[in-house]
């Protein structure tokens, strides 16, 4: 194999899964999500030089993967479920005060509501905004932290921690309505 | 530390994002706290069920070594393998072919006036272009809006670009961003042209030379074209600033695409 395909393969193993799992939350189809990923690997690959001075990242990888998908859903070549969100509309999303208190959920006892979460957690995520969805997904599935997230959504970091601290309301507000609205739960405080 | 600055920091907090000095306070007051530590215990457990949920969405891809080499080796699949051609997109293809057969015969008959096309200016256009995609570079504002974009890349670039005025509902402008040209500031616009990716750069017209392209006249305007690794590039020169369309379009669509420059801020 040309050492250099091998090096950059090595680079890609212990991401190979993670870039699985974030592609299919970009596209609606194990297909598409496939794809995604192949050809992430090889717009990586036309631009990948290995040099001492270079470190390449796994964030830069997610970055790439991210910029594809969003000409996808330019093009409407696939079916995208992760748009892109312009920058106006980011700022029209409504800003919370942090120090709040959490939104309550109904009461229920510990194995319900594991239950409950095991049900309905990827739905309420499904129906977040799409800058929220996002950041939840490159924490969660693709394990990021925060100045990775950044890099790859190019914006600062405070940007980030100001959305990820959204996002978290906000999925447990969908997480919360959903059970107000299916009488889950007596309605206390949990 | 009180249970509205927890609340504050907590998602900071849960993702290990909390410098040390602080997150050691809120691991205080969650000691004295039961309603901030059932706060985290919740949080806690939404994100654990949500990471167990979407990990296992779909099926484990083995990481296949050898077919994956093999995959590199083949390199890129061309970017419109997998456009579909409506009848309309056939019929203006079409058009286009003969409009392009026409244009060669008259190059050919004016070939006093043009120059053989050479690498130069359209090389850089070219491969800044195969950059922009293919490192999955962004653009600084991404907005059909033309007059917020002219405006963004006035304030970032200095330079009083004008964009042409949309030449179909087909032709949509994606954004924009600054980029330098041979260390030249300049403007870099996007548009989709009915699914082709094309390039609108403009730059100060003084610093270059159009020497290694072909010169072709269009309403009572001097153009010049050339075609490099199957992409059309297309230059025009209007009052101090050189514009340049570069895609995989044929020369006519975009030499129509770019006389669309209009005069209002020339």
């Amino acid at each position: 194999m040309d050492p250099t395909a091998e090096m950059f393969l090595r680079f890609v193993q212990p991401h190979y899964q993670r870039l699985h799992r974030v592609s299919r939350q970009y596209v609606m189809s194990e297909e598409d999500a496939r794809d995604l990923v192949q050809e992430t690997l090889l717009r990586a690959w036309g631009v990948f030089q290995p040099t001492e001075e270079k470190t390449y990242r796994r964030a830069w990888l997610f970055k790439i993967m991210r910029h594809i998908a969003c000409d996808w859903w330019r093009l409407q070549q696939r079916r995208v479920r992760l748009t892109h969100v312009p920058d106006e509309e980011l700022t029209q999303l409504a800003p919370s005060d942090l120090g709040e208190p959490y939104c309550p959920l109904p009461n229920m006892d510990e194995q319900q509501f594991r239950q409950f979460l095991d049900d309905q957690v990827a739905a309420a995520l499904d129906r977040l905004h799409d800058a929220h969805r996002e950041v939840l997904i490159f924490s969660v599935v693709g394990e990021l932290n925060y100045r990775e997230i950044a890099g790859v959504l190019e914006c600062p970091m405070g940007t980030v921690m100001s959305r990820m601290a959204r996002a978290r309301r906000a999925l447990r507000e969908e997480l919360a309505d959903y059970a107000r609205s299916r009488g889950i739960g007596t309605g206390g405080r949990r | 530390m009180i249970c509205s600055e927890v609340r504050e920091v907590l998602p900071a907090f849960l993702d290990n994002e909390l410098d040390a000095a602080l997150s050691i306070e809120l691991q205080r007051h969650l000691e004295r706290c039961p309603d901030c530590a059932r706060e985290v215990e919740i949080e806690r457990m939404i994100v654990r069920r949500l990471a167990g949920k979407l990990e296992t969405q779909g099926p484990e891809v083995p990481f296949d070594k050898p077919q994956l080499a093999r995959r590199l080796a083949r390199g890129p699949v061309p970017r419109n393998t997998k456009r579909r051609w409506s009848r309309p997109a056939l019929l203006k293809a079409a058009v286009a072919a003969v409009i392009l057969v026409g244009a060669a015969l008259w190059a050919t008959l004016n070939s006093r006036t043009s120059r053989p096309a050479s690498p130069g200016f359209s090389q850089v256009l070219v491969t800044d272009f195969e950059h922009f995609l293919h490192e999955g570079q962004a653009l600084g504002l991404s907005s059909s809006d033309r007059p917020a974009v002219m405006g963004w890349l006035r304030n970032r670039t200095g330079l009083n670009m004008s964009l042409p005025l949309a030449i179909d509902s087909k032709c949509r402008l994606l954004g924009a961003r600054k980029c330098t040209i041979e260390g030249q500031t300049a403007a870099f616009v996007m548009y989709d042209m009915d699914g082709v990716l094309t390039s609108l750069v403009a730059v100060a017209s003084g610093n270059f030379d159009l020497g290694g392209m072909s010169r072709v006249d269009r309403d009572e305007r001097i153009c010049w074209v050339d075609r490099l690794q199957g992409h059309a590039v297309v230059a025009c020169r209007r009052g101090n600033l050189l514009y340049a369309a570069v895609s995989k379009l044929n020369e006519e669509e975009l030499l129509h695409f770019i006389l669309g420059v209009t005069n209002e801020s020339h």
